[in-house]
């Protein structure tokens, strides 16, 4: 097992390189000279922008200027905002937590809404009840995640006043609140945006659950276990759906990319100041170390995320080889 | 004699079988929802002059922030501009960019999936390592970080959005062709002296085509999806009527407690048309492959 989770880490690094020479390729093809950014440099002097570039390593091959942005990388130095000046890797650490209990939140609700509504459709097949669950998963797959939210906060928020519009937690809270309190208060600010993030994905494990669970409906041990007189509930507990159920750890990290996209938008409507949110603002004011940077740090989440994918379904089944 | 066995070969779908086709497509209520709406969707986009009494940027200032009446359909926005004439012509841009998007990537996965599954070796290994590298990067997160190094203009848009979701496509069809190229059809087309570029065409290509069809209506459905999560983000094309914008200009809390009619036929509209690709694209799974569910 050891062995298999090392050699798994290993096959990350490629992907790792991939990501940083897509990232760096990205933003040399970016059309515009970098120095213009610095406000100091007289660009009508021609003398001075070429020590400038000189002195920037801009004058570099670019491998020689990617490795140097590589060693740069890895030591945590991911360059300035040029809107703010103020270092990308450090914004980044403060928003990085908020985007990341926002998707976990998502992933969590949606994988049980997901699965549940799949297993329920299968088991009870082209009942009303697999229909009207089939309309909804087509619905969340299709309706765009900014519509839903607003919808939310046009029906919830402003009609009813169950949930805050947007932030992350109440300003005016007294300061001796006790830590129950605040957890209550950040977490009705979660629910709206959990639920408009975790709808797309919730449709789509439902649709993948079903199918594969109708597979497992029809085999053979399925037969065996009733004939040994086991109770509908043990079958379907405990042979059928830890089967069912093996596919879809697959899906669920196939999903993730639309998981951190949604992000972005639900991160907007919503007010929260996560990467997304950086991210959007950096793509508009074409803050270009800081769009680089956010890509980067999405891409190597997703690396990980798909790595722990991969753990699990080998912890699952038991049939994964390990050598 | 070599012609002639080549071309009956080349016949892969008698009308019989096409037929049959078209009538299991026809029996999936959904997909015939689905294309249903997509005709009326493409009729508006069509017909976007004829139906609309004003230009999508024409402005009324004697009726700025009206609710709909009988002159303005769905009424006008802050500026005096018709919402109607708006989401008519904005039709007519989503629809283009989800085609051509979806025309694009599937085209560029096809050829890639064809060459990787039929050359093999190095070829493919080199080309499926860079299908992995494209998945490794977050769709939205790295198209709106390419629109915004490229500029937002509807061309970019395109392009940038098929360079990224070809992948699919390509991986669905290097499998199959993995397979076919194995076939007793292809070793016999070989032996009649048929060449590399002969085989791929006439004899793989048909039989991946029905998987294509599927991908590209999926795929024109993603493209419209992530069209207007781009200009609902605020880096769509500024000079195109766009759904996404319309939905962008309506966040704030008086607009959508007070006026509906600004946010939610165009949100309504992007979910409709989307939801429209999605049924078809899975009609004509089921009518293509009537055994497999899902």
């Amino acid at each position: 097992m050891l062995v298999y989770l090392l050699r798994r880490l290993l096959m990350a690094i490629p992907a790792l390189l991939g990501i940083t020479v897509g990232t760096f390729l990205l933003i040399s093809a970016a059309p515009g000279d970098p120095l213009l950014a610095y406000a100091s440099i007289d660009s009508t002097d021609h003398s001075q922008l070429e020590r400038a570039r000189a002195n920037l390593g801009l004058d570099d091959p670019l491998p020689v200027q990617y490795f140097r942005w590589l060693g740069n990388i890895v030591q945590g130095n991911l360059g300035r905002s040029l809107v703010t000046q103020r270092s990308v890797a450090g914004e980044i650490a403060t928003s990085f937590g908020v985007t990341v209990r926002l998707t976990a939140a998502a992933l969590v609700l949606s994988s049980l809404v997901g699965v549940g509504v799949g297993v329920l459709s299968a088991v009870r097949q082209y009942s009303l009840l697999d229909y009207a669950f089939t309309l909804l998963s087509f619905l969340g797959l299709s309706v765009p995640g900014f519509f839903l939210g607003l919808v939310l906060v046009a029906v919830f928020a402003l009609q009813f006043e169950l949930f805050p519009t947007s932030g992350m937690s109440t300003l005016t809270l007294p300061p001796d609140a006790s830590v129950w309190d605040r957890f209550w208060d950040s977490t009705r600010y979660l629910v709206l945006p959990v639920i408009t993030l975790s709808a797309p994905n919730a449709a789509s494990l439902a649709r993948f659950t079903r199918s594969s669970m109708l597979d497992v409906l029809n085999q053979p041990y399925r037969t065996t276990a009733r004939a040994k007189g086991l109770r509908e509930r043990r079958v379907l507990w405990r042979h059928l759906l830890p089967n069912a159920i093996l596919p879809v750890i697959t899906i669920v990290a196939l999903r993730l990319p639309h998981l951190f996209g949604g992000s972005v938008v639900v991160e907007t409507i919503f007010n929260f100041p996560g990467m997304g949110m950086l991210g959007v603002r950096a793509a508009i004011d074409k803050d270009y170390p800081m769009i680089m940077g956010i890509t980067l740090i999405f891409s190597v989440l997703l690396l990980v995320s798909n790595f722990i994918a991969d753990v699990l379904y080998a912890a699952f089944d038991p049939r994964v080889r390990y050598d | 004699m070599t012609k002639t066995v080549i071309a009956l070969q080349a016949q892969t779908a008698p009308p019989q079988r096409a037929r049959r086709i078209w009538y299991r497509f026809l029996r999936h209520r959904l997909a015939l929802v689905g294309m249903i709406i997509l005709t009326i969707l493409v009729l508006m986009a069509l017909l976007a002059d004829p139906l609309t009494a004003f230009n999508h940027d024409q402005r009324n200032r004697d009726y700025r922030d009206g609710p709909p009446n009988s002159l303005h359909w769905l009424g006008t926005d802050r500026l005096g501009l018709d919402v109607w004439s708006n989401l008519v012509y904005a039709t007519r841009v989503s629809l283009a960019v989800g085609i051509t998007t979806g025309l694009l990537t599937v085209s560029i996965g096809t050829l890639v999936g064809l060459v990787s599954g039929y050359v093999g070796g190095w070829v493919d290994g080199l080309l499926m390592r860079l299908v992995d590298a494209i998945i490794a990067f977050p769709t939205l997160v790295i198209v709106l970080a390419a629109v915004s190094l490229l500029g937002p203009g509807l061309g970019n848009i395109i392009l940038v959005i098929s360079l990224v979701t070809w992948t699919g496509t390509a991986r669905v069809v290097r499998a199959q062709t993995l397979s076919l190229r194995r076939w007793d059809f292809v070793t016999a087309a070989r032996a009649l002296g048929a060449s590399d570029g002969r085989i791929l065409v006439r004899h793989i290509l048909p039989n991946v085509l029905s998987s294509v069809l599927v991908a590209a209506t999926l795929a024109i459905a993603g493209a419209i999806l992530i069209e207007a999560n781009l200009s609902f983000l605020g880096l769509g094309d500024p000079t195109q009527p766009s759904w996404g914008r319309m939905l962008n200009a309506a966040q704030s809390h008086t607009i959508l407690r007070t006026r509906w009619w600004l946010w939610v036929p165009p949100g309504l509209a992007v979910a409709l048309c989307t939801l429209a690709f999605n049924f078809v694209g899975d009609g004509l799974r089921d009518a293509f492959d009537p055994y497999t569910s899902s």
